[in-house]
């Protein structure tokens, strides 16, 4: 078996000298980082899997075409992130997360109000997150949540350095908007809950008023 | 402090940058020293670093439950399936290779209309060739046949696939020579129905049999097997075209 250690181009060698169990290697080193760059576009974690998938197989049958000069996570996210574009524009819309997914990775490191503090902080983020279009979405996730640079992400996403800068700064200024309208829409919720909850109550007191 | 070069408008429309150290160096030195005398835009700094950390929750959510267990083994199975290799020839991407139902319907079509043609052409003319003769349709119009047997009349259209006609030179002129066409069939019926022959000859290559020409078609359809091991009637139907595509492996239970 192949050193974890080994350098991602020296893997690549030995893949295309033949070797699937160097690809094997490639594959498992790589897979969370495809999975969540699916996952930040397209939002449904099945869809991501598949995309993932895709995206190493692709990565296969175009390895001979690899450039050396390139880190392989830059390419590996560039087929990724293009593929989870194609699965949404052809989805049409980004499916909002499944929290329950998450549930028993957060179970193992918080106690049960932190993670569902947790949980339900990162439904809301999402959620947000959702609404933005898909073009901001995957810039702001692959800068904030990926924490890969703007010309990284214009060597992925294929457009300019200044375009992806523009974006970013949309992005950004566009996730406040929508959490703002998120938290007054969520405040007046909550106003006309303990509405109810007074109107409820009031006519107890009333007879007993009376 | 250099207020007015970088207002309070200027600087604001940088700080979505900035939050995110994704500002161009050569302002970051103005723009904090704005910030530092500006308690207003300093507080809009503020709420986009608290943004951006609410998104960062998102970074750190855990990999759902089981959502990579056998990743690797699925995307190997796949590979050794049969997706060509990085040493492998250049290959046509793979939806490319797929025939649509057009393509096909169009293949369908063009062989019904080959057939048709000869079909039609052979009854006007009333002859068949036996087993395998071949028609000489071109060294005039007094008729006879090339491999010196006597035409027949065609006897159904089953056998119409395994005719094998030679068509050659035509001369529509009325000159001295030979015709296959049957004895009842003058020559002045002839020279009065040339466009049938015109469309036997555009149907199929001079010289190349009639199960040869439509091989010829369903092999100029990309992706169209040659069709050696099949027999006629699933080539000419084009059906077996969607067991050739590439097998697509679904992980259990997915």
């Amino acid at each position: 078996m192949l050193q974890p250690t080994r350098d991602d181009h020296e893997i690549i060698r030995a893949c295309l000298d033949g070797s699937t169990e160097a690809f094997a290697t490639l594959v498992k080193r790589h897979e969370d980082r495809a999975f969540w760059a699916a996952y930040r576009v397209v939002g449904d974690a099945d869809a991501s899997r598949d995309v993932a998938q895709e995206a190493f197989v692709r990565v296969w049958r175009a390895l001979e075409r690899f450039d050396f000069s390139m880190a392989f996570t830059t390419w590996l996210y560039r087929i990724t992130v293009n593929l989870a574009i194609d699965h949404l524009r052809r989805n049409k819309r980004h499916r909002g997360v499944d929290i329950d997914l998450f549930r028993d990775g957060i179970a193992d490191k918080s106690a049960p109000e932190e993670r569902e503090g947790a949980l339900e902080l990162a439904a809301q983020v999402r959620s947000v997150l959702d609404n933005l279009d898909e073009k901001y979405r995957t810039v702001l996730a692959l800068r904030d949540l990926e924490g890969l640079s703007s010309k990284q992400i214009s060597d992925i996403t294929g457009i300019t350095h200044a375009t992806v800068r523009w974006r970013l700064h949309v992005a950004r200024k566009q996730f406040r908007e929508a959490w703002k309208r998120f938290e007054t829409r969520r405040k007046t919720d909550l106003d006309m809950l303990r509405a109810e909850l007074a109107d409820a109550s009031s006519p107890d007191t009333a007879t007993l008023d009376s | 402090m250099n207020l007015r070069r970088y207002n309070c408008r200027t600087v604001r429309n940088m700080l979505p940058l900035h939050v995110g150290g994704d500002l161009d160096p050569r302002h970051v030195p103005e723009v904090d020293r704005h910030l530092h005398d500006c308690l207003v835009c300093f507080r809009e700094f503020r709420e986009l670093g608290t943004m951006r950390g609410r998104l960062g929750v998102l970074a750190e959510e855990p990999l759902p439950a089981g959502i990579l267990d056998g990743f690797v083994e699925e995307v190997m199975a796949r590979i050794d399936v049969g997706e060509p290799g990085p040493a492998a020839e250049a290959p046509t991407p793979g939806p490319r290779q797929r025939i649509s139902s057009f393509r096909q319907l169009s293949a369908a079509a063009a062989v019904m209309l080959v057939a048709l043609a000869g079909w039609r052409a052979l009854s006007d003319q009333g002859t068949l060739a036996p087993n395998d003769p071949t028609i000489d349709m071109g060294s005039g119009l007094s008729g006879s046949v090339s491999n010196g047997q006597a035409a027949r009349p065609l006897a159904s259209p089953q056998s119409l696939p395994l005719l094998r006609i030679v068509p050659q030179q035509r001369q529509r002129s009325s000159g001295p020579g030979t015709s296959s066409r049957a004895p009842d069939h003058g020559t002045d019926a002839l020279a009065t129905k040339p466009s049938v022959d015109d469309l036997l000859e555009i149907a199929w290559p001079k010289g190349v049999p009639v199960e040869t020409s439509v091989q010829v078609i369903l092999r100029s359809i990309p992706g169209q097997p040659g069709g050696g091991q099949q027999d006629q009637g699933s080539q000419a139907s084009g059906l077996q075209l969607d067991d050739q595509r590439e097998p697509r492996e679904r992980r259990p239970g997915g």
